[in-house]
């Protein structure tokens, strides 16, 4: 704590050095304001380019130091990044609602939230994700629905992630059909998604004979994917060819490895943020 | 766990043959199984057409769709109709994708479908 700005803390965060962790405490009133100011021009210097303020000891916020802190956010904005707000009480985040000032400025849950969406939406970082999980046709619509809505939740439109959905669904049906189904055989499936695309990587562990059955429908496989009025089933990775961006299938004895890139609807069309 | 799927059917006025189908929920390889037999023990009890309404279903997959050719096309044989009506946006495109557009009816609403009939 700063001797000259008691409700007022700035510390570095180690493994994200251009972000400032600001702790503000208690009443931040009008005496609070120049305080504020003081710590912010001493402690956040210009290798800061994105602050995420704790206030989960702020108990007020008067309109004064809410004008300062809007002052310090557009600093921060100028320099690429942001001032967030995390970890406010519910009363708190109530009373910004009312101000309207949650639409000013982005509040997250908690600190963990906001570094997280600090390094997703400004460092545009790569998530991974692995899912393991029984070769039973069963457990598919779980992990399906699943990575939609992790691909919601990372703003991808509601359109990508029904088509990302039916990719999944599709991939580890495959998986399921083609795979061992021996208790420890299970399917693996690994999502790496950024800003721009996801990746996808379906494996399973091969069944005798059903390898071979996959290697002649993969080589068979044609651009053409129109399903025929006796066909019942068969049509699902000619599904996923068209929508993804990129569909490789590697046959193996051990195992088959499925890999789509699905990019993100605007960059298909080239529009970008 | 399968997927949750729940088939409402409902007589049509005038069409002792006839039946709406209203799906709610998601269609896809765990119960495709559940959906065939349903309307397959329709069909075997004189309801040779089948009036559809997706505007609950929210998702299909290849499997789904395969279901519905084959029920579409068991309906034929017995010359009787599988059609379809109120296909969300997202479910279209899947059906399009795969080229079921020209295989199976489509109508815009019920209404539109049951008039077909006539």
């Amino acid at each position: 704590m700063n001797d000259d700005a008691p409700n007022i803390e700035i510390t570095d965060i180690p493994s994200m050095p251009e972000v400032c962790l600001v702790r503000l405490n208690g009443d931040l009133d009008i005496d609070s304001v120049s305080a504020i100011d003081r710590c912010f021009s001493r402690h956040a210097d210009s290798t800061k380019k994105h602050a995420i303020a704790d206030m989960s000891n702020v108990t007020l916020v008067a309109s004064a130091a809410l004008g300062k802190l809007l002052g310090i956010k557009r600093r921060f904005v100028e320099r690429g990044g942001d001032l967030v707000l995390a970890a406010m009480s519910l009363e708190l985040k109530m009373k910004f609602v009312l101000m309207g000032a949650n639409k000013i400025f982005k509040i997250h849950n908690d600190l963990r939230s906001a570094m997280n969406a600090y390094a997703w939406e400004v460092k545009h970082e790569t998530e991974h994700i692995r899912l393991s999980f029984p070769s039973q046709l069963a457990i598919v619509p779980a992990v399906r629905n699943f990575v939609s809505q992790v691909m919601l939740h990372k703003g991808y439109n509601d359109r990508d992630s029904f088509r990302i959905e039916t990719i999944v669904d599709e991939i580890c049906n495959n998986a399921v059909q083609y795979g061992s189904h021996e208790e420890h055989d299970n399917i693996t499936l690994r999502i790496k998604v950024d800003w721009e695309k996801v990746e996808l990587d379906a494996e399973n562990i091969s069944d005798p004979g059903k390898g071979d059955m996959l290697r002649m429908y993969m080589n068979n496989m044609k651009n053409d994917v129109r399903i025929h009025e006796d066909e019942k089933r068969g049509r699902g990775l000619a599904l996923v060819k068209m929508l993804a961006s990129e569909l490789k299938a590697d046959v193996t004895d051990k195992g088959t490895m499925v890999h789509v890139t699905k990019l993100k609807e605007e960059q298909v069309y080239g529009i970008s943020d | 766990m399968e997927s949750q799927i729940e088939l409402k059917c409902e007589g049509m006025k005038g069409r002792s043959d006839a039946q709406v189908i209203r799906f709610v929920g998601d269609l896809d390889a765990t119960n495709v199984q559940t959906v065939l037999e349903k309307i397959c023990n329709l069909f075997n009890e004189g309801k040779i057409h089948i009036v559809a309404d997706f505007a609950k279903l929210r998702y299909v997959n290849s499997t789904g769709l395969g279901i519905l050719l084959h029920l579409s096309k068991s309906a034929k044989e017995k010359a009787g109709s599988f059609k379809i009506a109120n296909v969300n946006e997202n479910v279209f495109e899947i059906v399009e994708i795969i080229g079921a557009t020209s295989l199976l009816e489509i109508y815009d609403t019920v209404e539109e479908a049951q008039a077909s009939l006539n």
